[in-house]
């Protein structure tokens, strides 16, 4: 018998040892920190039929500040934190009006905003040989808005580690208070709770390919409206569905990674949303590697959705003009360049999304406001 | 869809799953690669949700956890 | 463990150092008592006392996982690493004086053979009664990995760890830098090479040292488990690795696998060094 393989030997003997309780702990050896600045831009709306009765078709920008901390610490913990500030200018619309052929007209309030937001979160994990669980605690605060979190989530292993079973709960109280709330007739104070479940099962199928199904339901209670919209109102329940598929696929020849995913959503709006993403990582030589993705979304509106706002109705009735629970669909493509050298790994990415208002499910709502933009992101990362 | 057809498309998903070989502990080279993981920049993932949870009106997903922002 | 053994540690407080270095001789101990086939109350003893007889021994996560590991290095060397070729050596014992017939050979190989032994269940049964498997070159660099792992998650990160010449260290040497090693000659005195070693492990394996003399003829203690004949070719082998039990690996199989063993530690992707029995050096260790 000769020896099979020798030029793998190194390599198919350290991941062999890797097995070994003295290296087996799932618990990441090494201290990661990175950070990213990314820079959002929505187009203007396109200026031709819409009517723009006050204020300015300029939309959102947004420029994000993200920091991540993980440390191991001891033989069987981590510690995770991650902090984000964002600062966001820009308008949406305020209300719609269809006009006698249906087409919609938007109205945009005068002000722009500038808001911020800070958000704060910290992870605890503890690694058991076959399994981790973990608890995660977090807050988001903006001007108007306050949201507090409480994340609890469990892994276990089996199949010498081949299937893993990821359990995943959490609890949001979320606060609103509107600005300027007398001045408009908006409510001063509404509180908003959600609850999630989740449940996953990924599944290693060869040593280049592992697939992963999952689903969750989420149960959202208190005031979903858009308190900043002319004329929104929605039910005080939503009850959200997810199922997802997804699949890694690595093709040695090439060093290159294939990932495919696909989510269908239902929910109790009678929204249904299919999303697709497919991305191709390539590395190129020892340092490089690049990233191209493509992303195809689609809804179906809200069985509540009005694309003019429906004064006619009284207020007991839900109605919505948002963009959001219009049909429509959207493709995003983009890429990423990363460079890796020793504990450091820079990367540039860029996503452009343009919204398809008649490729949605469903017949087309016509929304005008569906956007499109840009975003561009550079990060460092460091594992040390 | 039905639920019941739901159900039961979710469930022949995970029997197939189930029927798979093993990798053993040693031929984890490539799997142990980062580009191999579902979530291999966190930043980037948190950021883009966080982007079409404003946009979109579906939400969550593989890798995705609570934390809302001010867009309802 | 057989040889002597020493652990350095630095760079943190002095509680810390001390608390882990007493961590740190528990657990070779422990090793040694778990793994060894010289005590009748180790797990390797009560094994091998109960070769032949049909009954199974349950082997804890971390038994399997080293066993799991040897099956690895057996298919991955073409069957020279076997774990019960340890029998082979009463048959090659010091005191010989006559060479073994064609006869004697066969029997005793009938005795060794890693695929006959049961383990992938959780439970070992060996079918032979003088079959014994021998675990000690294997646990020794283990034991070099586990200490060196569990000193990083206690927060000390430099020292260096020698168990009977596997060796692995971390971090600086305490005057700075990485740590200066060398690699004894197997026939010389002096160093066959000196390195600096930064976060790696090497391990050598040789049969220089013990080797008997039978009508005039030299033979090393190292036999070949598909032949039953003791192995010709390299006097000794060092591997550079990240980790022990991979470098003491890559050297007994290049060792065992004789003249053929160049050609495997030269595609294996590992930096390696090795003397012959005319006294030529191949390889290269690379100061990293």
């Amino acid at each position: 018998m000769k020896p099979k393989r020798p030029g793998q030997a190194l390599l198919s003997l350290s991941a062999a040892a890797m097995a070994l309780p003295a290296f087996a702990v799932n618990q990441p050896t090494e201290t990661e920190v990175a950070v990213k600045s990314s820079y959002y831009e929505e187009d203007p709306i396109r200026a031709s039929e819409e009517v723009v009765v006050f204020g300015d078709p300029e939309r959102y920008t947004i420029k994000v500040n993200q920091f991540y901390l993980l440390k191991p610490i001891g033989a069987n913990w981590s510690l995770t934190f991650d902090y984000a500030n964002e600062s966001m200018s820009g308008a949406s619309p305020w209300g719609a009006v269809a006009d006698d052929e249906g087409n919609q007209q938007l109205i945009m309030s005068g002000a722009s905003i500038d808001d911020s937001r800070n958000k704060v979160e910290g992870t605890v994990t503890r690694y058991l040989p076959e399994s981790a669980w973990s608890v995660t605690l977090g807050g988001s605060r903006e001007h108007d808005y306050r949201s507090d979190y409480l994340g609890l989530a469990w892994i276990q292993e089996y199949n010498l580690k081949n299937t893993t079973l990821a359990i995943d709960a959490s609890y949001a109280s979320d606060e609103l208070t509107p600005t300027d709330a007398s001045d408009f007739g908006r409510i001063e104070q509404a509180d908003k709770t959600s609850r999630s479940l989740a449940i996953s099962i990924s599944q290693i199928l060869s040593r280049s390919q592992v697939a992963q199904v999952g689903y969750g339901v989420t149960k959202r209670s208190g005031f979903l409206a858009d308190p900043y919209k002319l004329r929104d109102v929605r039910p005080d329940q939503r009850l959200e569905h997810r199922v997802s598929l997804g699949y890694l696929q690595y093709f040695e020849p090439w060093g290159a990674r294939l990932k495919a995913e696909y989510r269908y959503f239902w929910d109790s709006f009678d929204i249904k949303a299919h999303t697709t993403s497919v991305s191709l990582f390539k590395s190129l030589g020892q340092d490089w590697d690049v990233e191209p993705r493509l992303r195809w979304y689609e809804q179906s509106e809200a069985s509540f959705f009005a694309l003019g706002d429906r004064y006619d109705l009284p207020l007991t009735v839900a109605q919505s003009s948002d963009a959001r629970l219009s049909s429509f669909g959207a493709w995003s493509t983009g890429f990423s360049i990363n460079y890796t050298r020793d504990v450091m790994k820079v990367g540039l990415s860029y996503d452009r999304y343009v919204s398809e208002p008649s490729a949605g499910i469903g017949s087309p709502s016509g929304h005008r406001a569906l956007m499109r933009y840009e975003l561009l992101s550079l990060g460092v990362r460091f594992r040390l | 869809m039905t639920s019941k057809m739901k159900c039961t498309w979710l469930f022949v998903c995970l029997l197939t799953l189930a029927g798979c070989q093993a990798v053993a502990p040693w031929e984890r080279e490539v799997l142990a690669k980062d580009e191999m993981s579902w979530t291999s920049d966190p930043l980037g993932q948190t950021l883009e949700q966080q982007v079409h949870f404003s946009k979109e009106a579906a939400s969550g997903g593989l890798g995705s956890a609570g934390g809302g922002c001010g867009c309802n | 463990m057989g040889s002597p053994c020493e652990v350095w540690l630095h760079g943190a407080s002095p509680d810390l150092l001390s608390e882990t270095g007493r961590w740190a001789e528990a657990e070779a101990l422990r090793l040694e008592h778990k793994y060894s086939r010289y005590r009748d109350d180790s797990l390797i003893g009560r094994i091998n006392a109960r070769a032949g007889s049909g009954s199974r021994t349950p082997l804890d996560e971390e038994s399997m996982q080293l066993f799991a590991y040897a099956d690895h290095c057996y298919d991955l060397s073409g069957g020279v690493f076997d774990l019960t070729s340890g029998s082979l050596r009463a048959l090659w014992h010091v005191g010989r004086e006559t060479i073994p017939s064609d006869q004697e050979v066969a029997l005793a190989l009938r005795h060794v053979g890693w695929p006959s032994v049961e383990w992938r269940t959780g439970e070992l049964r060996l079918p032979n009664r003088n079959m014994a498997i021998d675990l000690g070159g294997v646990v020794k660099e283990y034991a070099a990995d586990t200490i060196i792992e569990g000193c990083l998650s206690r927060g000390v990160r430099s020292g260096l760890v020698n168990l009977g010449g596997d060796i692995r260290c971390m971090g600086e040497h305490p005057e700075g830098g990485p740590w200066p090693i060398s690699v004894k000659h197997p026939f010389e005195t002096g160093a066959l090479a000196k390195l600096l070693l930064d976060h790696k492990a090497i391990a050598s394996s040789g049969g220089y040292e013990r080797f008997i003399d039978i009508d005039g003829k030299r033979f090393t203690h190292i036999i070949d488990p598909r032949t039953g004949w003791p192995v010709e070719g390299l006097a000794a082998v060092s591997v550079v690795a990240d980790q022990a039990i991979v470098a003491g690996s890559l050297a007994t199989i290049g060792m065992l696998l004789g003249v053929e063993g160049l050609d495997f530690l030269n595609e294996s992707g590992a930096d390696w060094i090795a003397v012959d029995q005319a006294g030529q050096i191949h390889g290269a260790i690379i100061s990293n």
